[in-house]
């Protein structure tokens, strides 16, 4: 199935890697990164455990610091200056694996602490972007408990509308559905997919290979912190080109 | 039984009132204290952390001779050295003159000194426990650094630091007791001086320590209340 | 500052000297005593571990130098009564009240620790004992006290440090320790480095002390590991 590309200006990088090396102390974790990522275009990231995919979503709102090369968010060259990785951030959403929702706040205020510290919007305005966004991650009713109080797919979910209440051009995900119960994967994933429909640009970390095939416009494959083979999700299930990569299909398909 | 009681009652014959000034410098001292020693708890333990080598190094000398030092030895080394301390400062400009640090303000000092070392780890041991994971989402959705801090960190860090820190509160009441030492008009010393003039040194140590004994247990209830407040709306588990 | 260590060596000996067995003593003493009063404290609901509460509850809710004072001057009052049971010349002394003092304080902390890990000991290894047809008798010898021990190093030794310093308060009731003999330099020579010179004693034994726990926890790696 495809989905209409929400693309205005075909062209337009999101975001883009170039040259990107980082080591943790002795450890070569990623090694000359080079990626471009278009507006509205959904990649999904794949890859061995410890082959350096967190780190890499990581670097891109600078949660992790890097050694060398260039990042590029929206125009923005990331440098290490608090004032540039906090306008980065704007732009940037992200959803943990362990959802990270902040426990000593209700659902509605994890929605707008963001907006209301971060980039001074008023209070009333901030409530009804997040309920809005509540809304559309099914859970508004929701609005005032506190996250203990919530399943962990509702919680993945808020994480996903606080996220979005910052309004940002590119959403990073890194394995949103690993800590899940098996049964609250899908409304998960449902509402990824529903992002992926209205055109949201996406990173998503993840082995869920149904919602690859289902959104990805490309599949990237990394191991041993080299971005190894990309491809269209068709071609990269049905004719990958490395073995690695034909090792670790078939490890978990 | 009857003649000790006596001895209580407050006026001209009794010690009642001057053990009960005495107790309120206690806790004036105690009280006092502990913005400071909150303060620098934070510091220190921000000091211990922070990316800059020669200050974390700093921070571990701080800690390491603090907590190695009997608390009445620091005492008495803040109390004489403060004092000929400024008084070499004042003398080059007014020869003449000379100041005496109060024993209240040494008190506070040493004991901020002493119980911040201690508190520091507190501080650190509740940044680790609120997780790295807090930060980043924080960091995520475009806080600053102090905003993370004190929207985010911060609320979550009294939940652990409470019940050490109520911990460190008895320490530095019962810590009160050394300012004695230096001639603070405590709880201590004017038992002390009602001792040296009845002679009756079992019945008032003893009367000493069931105060202290009740502060204990006024603090442990109010602790528990405190914490019971601090952790009402904050549901961790299901 | 050197000057006054080394002119005043043996008085200064003499300090570090008392210092350390009055700890020592101390803390050892204390231990015998805690391990029976730690193991009936963990059998929680007791009337004797309510007992054992209160008194643990006493202790910490006081200062020691309340304590030293209620022991030194308090029961001293009572000298004719002393003498007359042949106790006198213990209360007498400075520095078996001194040692008293810190034996009693250190019972309640040290029996906490003995309860916590008494609490700690898993009895699932009792099956695995006598699976292996081990004897209800070696299973503690071999088993629960090896763990229980292990636990509660760190606790101890942390205790050892907190004694050590607290056994600076005997200086008043004129103890001859490490501050008291700096106390004594002080008042004859007006000299504030005396107060250093005791600073350093205290660090050293501080630091040594500390290396040493170091190295015996060092053996109980394996209770990280699990
Ligand atoms: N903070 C850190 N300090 C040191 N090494 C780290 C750190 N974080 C990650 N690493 C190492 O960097 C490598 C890449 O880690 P990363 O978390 O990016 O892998 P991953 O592909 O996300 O794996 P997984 O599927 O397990 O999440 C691993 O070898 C990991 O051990
Ligand atoms: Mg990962």
């Amino acid at each position: 199935m495809e989905y209409p590309q929400v693309n205005e200006n075909p062209g337009e990088m999101v975001v883009s890697i170039s040259g990107l090396n980082k080591w943790f102390g002795d450890l070569h974790v990623l090694k000359n990164i080079d990626l471009e990522v278009a507006k509205g275009e959904r990649i999904v990231i794949a890859g061995p455990s410890g082959s350096g995919k967190s780190t890499l979503i990581r670097c891109i709102n600078f949660l992790e610091k890097y050694q060398q090369g260039e990042i590029v968010v929206n125009g923005i060259t990331l440098t290490d200056d608090h004032k540039t990785i906090e306008e980065v951030r704007r732009e940037v959403g992200m959803v943990f694996q362990g959802f990270n929702l902040f426990p000593h706040l209700t659902i509605l205020e994890n929605c707008t602490l963001g907006p209301i510290r971060g980039f001074k919007l008023n209070k009333e305005k901030a409530s009804q972007t997040a309920m809005h966004f509540l809304e559309k991650v099914n859970i508004p009713e929701q609005a005032n408990k506190y996250p203990g109080q919530l399943s962990g797919g509702q919680q993945q979910r808020v994480a996903i509308a606080r996220s979005l209440c910052m309004n940002p051009d590119v959403m990073l995900f890194d394995e949103p559905t690993s800590a899940l119960d098996p049964e609250m994967v899908k409304e998960v994933l449902d509402i990824m997919v529903d992002l992926a429909k209205e055109g949201m640009t996406m990173l998503c970390v993840t082995h869920e290979m149904g919602f690859a095939k289902e959104v990805a416009d490309r599949v990237i494959f990394m191991d041993k912190g080299q971005i190894v083979e990309q491809n269209k999700p068709v071609e990269f299930f049905t004719n990958p080109q490395h073995e690695r990569t034909k090792l670790f299909l078939k490890q978990i398909l | 039984m009857l003649e000790l009681t006596t001895l209580l009652s407050f006026g001209d014959n009794g010690w009642g009132d001057e053990l009960l000034k005495g107790l309120g410098v206690t806790l004036v001292l105690a009280f006092a204290t502990v913005p400071f020693a909150l303060i620098f708890s934070f510091l220190v333990a921000w000091v211990k952390e922070c990316p800059n080598r020669p200050l974390r190094i700093v921070g571990n000398i701080y800690t390491t001779v603090f907590r190695s030092l009997p608390e009445i030895l620091t005492l008495i080394i803040i109390y004489y050295q403060l004092q000929s301390f400024i008084n070499s400062l004042t003398s080059a400009i007014m020869p003449n003159f000379s100041v005496s640090i109060s024993p209240f303000a040494a008190g506070m000092v040493a004991l901020t000194l002493v119980y911040s070392a201690l508190g520091c780890e507190i501080v650190r041991a509740a940044y680790r426990a609120v997780g790295k994971g807090q930060v980043e989402a924080a960091y995520s959705v475009s806080l600053s650094r102090s905003n993370a801090f004190f929207y985010v960190i911060l609320p979550q860090m009294w939940q652990h630091m409470l019940p050490a820190f109520g911990n460190l509160w008895l320490l530095l009441l019962k810590g009160t007791s050394l300012v004695s030492i230096i001639a603070l008009n405590d709880i201590v010393r004017y038992t002390n001086m009602a001792i040296a003039t009845t002679k009756e040194p079992f019945f008032f140590y003893s009367v000493l320590a069931l105060v202290f004994v009740l502060l204990a247990f006024i603090s442990g209830k109010a602790q528990t209340a405190i914490e019971k407040r601090a952790n009402g709306n904050m549901v961790r588990e299901r | 500052m050197l000057t006054h260590l080394t002119d005043n060596l043996d008085i200064w000996t003499l300090g570090f000297c008392n210092t350390v067995s009055l700890t020592v003593l101390s803390f050892i003493i204390a231990f015998v005593v805690a391990i029976p009063m730690g193991v009936a404290r963990s059998h929680t609901g007791t009337l004797i571990s309510k007992i054992i509460y209160g008194y643990i509850y006493v202790i910490r809710g006081t200062p020691l130098l309340v304590q030293i004072f209620l022991i030194y001057y308090g029961v001293g009052q009572f000298h004719s009564e002393l003498k007359a049971v042949g106790l006198w010349w213990f209360f007498r002394e400075g520095y078996y009240c001194g040692l008293l003092a810190l034996t009693l304080n250190s019972i309640a902390y040290q029996a906490e620790i003995v309860r916590g890990a008494v609490m700690a000991i898993p009895h699932s290894l009792e099956e695995a004992g006598a699976s292996i047809s081990l004897s209800r008798m070696k299973i503690y010898r071999f088993v629960h006290i090896p763990i229980a021990i292990a636990r509660m190093m760190p606790a101890l030794g942390n205790e050892f440090v907190l004694l050590l310093k607290a056994s600076s308060l005997v200086s008043v009731i004129s103890v001859e320790d490490v501050l008291g003999q700096a106390r004594y330099l002080f008042s004859e020579t007006l000299d504030l480095s005396v107060f250093y010179v005791a600073a350093i004693n205290y660090l050293i034994i501080v630091l040594v002390a500390e290396a040493v726990m170091r190295k015996l926890e060092a053996r109980n790696t394996w209770l990280a590991l699990r």
